[in-house]
């Protein structure tokens, strides 16, 4: 039988491994080393696993028939774990008095990333994700994140007048040149950003912008536009490092979940 | 907002199942959308990929389980809650009827679906939401609506099965064409999930074979042989058809979001 240091159905590890991500460098920065899973490279990354590092894949991107760049494979982050605006140039986001109020009375044991609920975007868990495509739709697979999926539409719809309140909401996505956009409505207000908790409003309206830069990375420009819990639109960007030669495990966070019951405290990084 | 029939985030249909318990004959079989109107037109034959292969939806529409309590074909809600093709006496190991027995009399109140944990094999096939089926180069995905919101993965690229898998409650799946069937082997289960909402169980040593074949446009035959020698003595099989939903979308069925469902199921 395979470990891997997350192993499903303890939420608690990935409250300290997202917490080390979150403190570690920029990921693209970061030397993955070898591992089983992005945790333990993480941990490696900062220089507490030792071991033998392994260099950043690097390679041209790959490209489908249509000439778009290929986005196929097996992701670690992309999004953020710990704080919205870890690595960012602004260190704190544009939140309006309503999202700061919001935010100040946030508690950790409320998380719903940490009640075995979704991520929502562009929040990652710290484990790894696949993506899938087939010529009208993208799916994006999470291994953690309660092991559920997001779906994208490529087959040039527009959002509904009224999407159903959602935790990944209504993503519709489109080229520009080498970038992947997606327009995302229709959320609902539930999930946290990170787990400071970083608040949001059913307001909310992301535009991602993927972009494979080589072989190995993949950076996800994100705006952020909510106008109630922020004053104005604001972009944060992360890094999402290829992996090789991999498969996604069987991750069920309310399989015997023991979490939620041992944070305390106000929100933030424990 | 557009209403549903099945609200997202309650395990409706478990206490509707349990609790309701109007005449069978007054409860639709179907899932989430209603089977397609009986018609003395011939459907059309299945639709085919450009590599050959008969094309199992892809994203083109769903396809629609119905509820099937028991896959043997009996138990209380036989035959009108159990639309399978025939009735099986199942060969169980002692220790197994006793389970199954116990669960039938206390109405599936301990039934691992009702707090939001994934149903397994084969009964992801057998719970009302709708799923799709994605062929890849070296895979084909499954993607579910509900009874729990996750994908599955079937490998189509030769790889055989690992020596020693994690345990879990989708097993793995290996997968290749027999003619027009994509055939599926799947090991390596954890013993917490049941194989119908009646309670039949199962161990770790489960081995089910899986045949899906598009019989025609709006037809997918479904056919698992179960075997599990610490729990039966022999092996067995359920089969149904699954109905194709064109169009049809997955929604966001997120069990685990304000789950009411587990206080409701109290047995008798």
């Amino acid at each position: 039988m395979k470990t891997r240091l997350a192993i499903g159905s303890v939420v608690g590890v990935a409250l300290v491994v997202g917490v080390l991500w979150a403190q570690a460098p920029n990921p693209a920065q970061a030397v993955a080393p070898a591992g089983g899973s992005q945790n333990a490279d993480t941990q490696k990354a900062k220089g507490k696993g030792g071991g033998k590092g392994r260099a950043r894949i690097t390679g041209p991107t790959p490209r489908t028939a249509d000439g778009h760049p290929d986005l196929v494979g097996m992701w670690n982050g992309g999004g953020p774990v710990g704080d919205l605006m870890q690595g960012q140039t602004e260190k704190e986001a544009p939140l309006s008095q309503t999202g700061k109020l919001e935010m100040a009375k946030r508690q950790s044991k409320d998380d719903p990333e940490a009640n075995c609920l979704p991520t929502g975007v562009p929040r990652q868990a710290p484990y790894p994700w696949r993506i899938v495509t087939d010529p009208t739709h993208i799916y994006m697979l999470f291994e953690g994140n309660i092991h559920s999926f997001r779906q994208i539409f490529m087959d040039g719809r527009k959002h509904p007048a009224d999407p159903d309140p959602s935790w990944y909401g209504h993503s519709i996505g489109s080229w520009d040149g080498d970038t992947l956009v997606v327009d995302t409505v229709g959320y609902n207000d539930k999930f946290w950003f990170d787990f400071k908790g970083h608040p949001h409003s059913e307001q909310l309206h992301t535009i991602e912008r993927w972009t494979r830069k080589d072989l190995g990375t993949m950076e996800n420009r994100v705006t952020i536009d909510d106008p109630v819990m922020y004053t104005k639109k604001f972009d944060v960007t992360y890094t999402a490092n290829l992996r090789q030669n991999d498969e996604l495990m069987e991750y069920i966070c309310q399989e015997n979940q023991q979490d939620a019951q041992h944070l305390q405290g106000a929100a933030g990084l424990p | 907002m557009k209403p549903r029939a099945l609200s997202s985030g309650v395990v409706c249909v478990t206490v509707w199942c349990l609790l309701g318990l109007p005449s069978p004959a007054q409860i639709p079989v179907g899932g989430r959308f209603p089977d397609p109107p009986k018609s003395d037109t011939p459907s059309r034959p299945a639709p085919r990929l450009a590599d050959g292969h008969p094309d199992l939806g892809n994203g083109r529409g769903s396809w629609n389980p119905r509820i099937i309590e028991n896959i043997a074909g009996v138990g209380p809600g036989a035959p009108a809650r159990t639309p399978v093709e025939h009735v099986v006496d199942v060969p169980f190991q002692p220790w197994a009827k006793k389970y199954y027995e116990e669960q039938l009399a206390s109405l599936s109140k301990n039934d691992p679906e009702g707090l939001c944990l994934p149903p397994g094999i084969p009964r992801m096939l057998a719970t009302p939401f709708p799923f799709q089926i994605f062929q890849q180069p070296d895979r084909v995905i499954f993607l579910f609506e509900g009874g729990t919101h996750i994908f599955r993965t079937i490998f189509t690229d030769g790889r055989p099965h690992s020596k020693d898998p994690n345990p879990s409650f989708l097993g793995e799946s290996i997968g290749h064409w027999e003619g027009d069937t994509l055939v599926v082997d799947a090991i390596g289960f954890n013993d917490e999930s049941w194989l119908d909402q009646d309670g039949h169980p199962h161990t770790d040593a489960l081995h089910v074979i899986e045949r899906y074949t598009r019989t025609d446009e709006i037809t997918l035959h479904y056919e698992a042989t179960i075997d599990d020698p610490k729990a039966y003595t022999k092996s067995w099989s359920t089969g149904y058809t699954i109905p194709w939903q064109p169009g049809a979308e997955l929604l966001e069925y997120i069990c685990q979001e304000n789950n009411k469902d587990t206080p409701h199921l109290v047995g008798k």
